[in-house]
């Protein structure tokens, strides 16, 4: 492995790789007008430049390029059994983009795809024409921004307002957006909604300031999640992953302290927690990409097919993060995954 | 090392002047030339010969995380807005006849323009250039980019192309053609030697001490196999987290006195105390 030190790379965007089906499409013509500098290289298939093989993830992730694509069927994917359903069981996800702007150690995308440069599908209209034929048989709870942070790319996607409007039509379909951007001036020009849920992760200092690099500040989120509570938004806070660092006690419990300070409890739709856990399949790449990350290289213990902390040191912080937890939130609320 | 690629003794010429490369007599099959960070081989005009030469060269030196390919030569343009002697570093290879692409990766900035190349077998005449998809052609490049590609990531291989003709074969010559490498041969070495002097390779993350240390636990331990990944992995985040390990590990088994280990039982005690020690 080796890197690149000095300033040698591209901007981020410096290259637009564009699909040819869908040039002309309102999406991305839309997009490209954002980035008028960056070049713009045709391409029949997105998956001709995201999979090649053998790609530099972590040297990607420094200098990302955006890939303009179509999303073919399947649009819409049952939900994963190491993510929460919160009680739903017509459990779904959709991917409208690959990959985020942020750069979490621990985030399982750099795992699950062979590139960090970021996919956009354009064609949400496909993607909403599947949803309405999911809500003819049953109520749909779907998480919109798991392979992603839509709201983070809000300002030249714009998804996040489509689905705003889509839902509005939909009283049965119930929008989890998963963020940890605090992109207010984006959500201040929405009209919060029922079945529409702002999720926002946060994490404690320590795990901020060495582990989730380009984010904002757990500060600067829980202004965000102020601002959209005060405007009547549903708001569900995740503590999740946990992450197991050296005086985990007092970091997660000093957050959980600030949180409750700063927000109203009794307006938050509910809360979500559960330690680090990832496919073992995932976490044999992401080591394979950045092996000097301490995260990621904690020894996890396999079960499943699935990499999580040893059973007792799992417990203790679930139970432990949960006690906290229910000295502000009753506790069907809280939502904790569990193995 | 910086790997060099040319399709014609005329193109390579000017960078063994410029790099002062010998030629390198342990080659009989192709022509090689290099110095101490730069090694160049002449693969001859075509797909069939670029991926043979890439592969020969990269066989007998493989090239390792920090090292480069770099592809020089000319090419034809389609459009007449891009003159004789620009330089163009390409974004995508079109293969003509597969009909696939190649991408390398374009993460590092550079001082040239910009263009898609497709490589044709045989050389493109001006009354077949409605059927070319890109601005340039050549002969070589997707070649070299199949090969390489056994060889390099993406983010390590370069196309550098200049333009020699719009299809008018007939007006070059080898002169002409040492003349285009030779006029922007001190702006691509600037750029392709900058990039090379700041690949960094890292270390292993264990020391040859640490190596040691840890070869001596699992024989003391009698550890299995998947014990020894465990205990490596253990040993890998306890560093990353604090720096070092080794002053632990003879502290914990001085303070811990569990050596020799007599059977399998007192093996996985020893080792379920070890690892919670350094998790």
């Amino acid at each position: 492995m080796n890197g690149l030190c000095g300033n040698l790379l591209n901007p981020p965007f410096s290259h637009i790789y564009i699909e040819r089906d869908i040039t002309d499409h309102p999406n991305t013509i839309k997009i490209l007008s954002h980035f008028p500098k960056s070049r713009q290289v045709l391409i029949k298939h997105y998956k001709d430049i995201f999979c090649r093989s053998r790609q530099n993830y972590s040297l990607q992730k420094q200098s990302q390029n955006l890939i303009l694509a179509k999303k073919r069927s399947p649009f819409i994917y049952q939900g994963s059994p190491l993510c929460q359903n919160f009680g739903n069981p017509n459990f779904y996800y959709a991917n409208m983009a690959i990959n985020c702007v942020f750069h979490c150690e621990y985030c399982y995308l750099q795992g699950m795809y062979p590139s960090a440069n970021i996919v956009v599908f354009v064609n949400l209209e496909d993607i909403f024409d599947d949803v309405r034929m999911l809500l003819k048989n049953c109520p749909v709870y779907l998480c919109i921004s798991y392979d992603t942070d839509l709201l983070a790319l809000e300002k030249f996607l714009g998804f996040s307002e489509k689905w705003f409007e889509f839902a509005g039509f939909y009283p049965h379909l119930t929008v989890e957006l998963r963020t940890k951007s605090a992109n207010w001036s984006s959500l201040e020009k929405f009209t919060p909604q029922e079945n529409i849920i702002l999720a926002w992760t946060l994490s404690c200092d320590r795990v901020w300031e060495k582990y989730e690099h380009g984010t904002p500040s757990p500060m600067q989120r829980l202004n965000c999640i102020e601002k959209a509570l005060a405007k009547g938004f549903q708001v569900r806070i995740c503590f999740d992953p946990i992450i197991y660092i050296k005086d985990w006690e007092k970091q997660y419990r000093e957050l959980i302290e600030t949180v409750f300070l700063k927000l109203p409890a009794d307006k938050i739709k509910d809360v979500s927690m559960g330690s680090f856990r990832i496919p073992c399949g995932y976490l044999k790449n992401m080591r394979k990409n950045k092996p000097y990350s301490s995260i990621i290289n904690y020894p996890f213990r396999a079960a499943n097919d699935v990499y999580t902390y040893p059973s007792d040191l799992s417990d203790k912080m679930n139970s432990y993060i949960h006690g906290l937890l229910k000295k502000y939130i009753p506790e069907e609320k809280i939502f904790l995954w569990n193995n | 090392m910086i790997m060099i690629f040319t399709a014609l003794y005329c193109e390579a010429k000017p960078l063994i002047r410029f790099f002062g490369l010998k030629k390198d007599p342990g080659f009989i099959r192709f022509q090689v030339f290099r110095n101490e960070d730069i090694i160049l081989l002449i693969t001859k005009p075509g797909i069939a010969n670029a991926a043979i030469g890439v592969t020969h060269l990269c066989s007998v030196y493989p090239p390792g995380p920090s090292d480069l390919l770099l592809n020089i030569g000319i090419c034809g343009a389609k459009n007449r807005d891009m003159p004789i002697g620009t330089v163009y570093l390409c974004n995508k290879i079109y293969e003509m006849e597969t009909g696939f692409s190649f991408y390398p990766d374009m993460i590092y900035a550079h001082p040239f323009e910009e263009s898609g190349i497709a490589t044709n077998s045989s050389p493109v005449l001006e009354k077949h250039t409605e059927h070319i998809p890109e601005n340039l052609t050549d002969m070589e490049a997707s070649g070299v980019y199949r090969a390489g590609m056994l060889f390099f990531q993406p983010h390590q291989m370069f196309f550098v192309k200049i333009v020699s003709d719009h299809f008018q074969l007939d007006k070059i010559d080898s002169n002409i053609v040492n003349e285009l490498i030779q006029q922007n041969i001190s702006e691509i070495a600037a750029w392709i030697t900058r990039l090379h002097n700041r690949m960094i390779n890292t270390p292993p993350l264990f020391t040859p001490d640490e190596e040691n240390m840890l070869a001596e636990v699992s024989k003391n331990l009698r550890l299995t196999v998947s014990m020894q990944h465990q205990l490596r992995q253990a040993m890998r985040y306890y560093k990353l987290q604090y720096g070092s390990f080794s002053e632990h590990l003879s502290s914990f088994f001085e303070k811990e006195d569990i050596l020799p280990i007599e059977n399998k039982y007192e093996r996985k005690k020893c080792f379920e105390r070890l690892m919670r020690e350094f998790t």
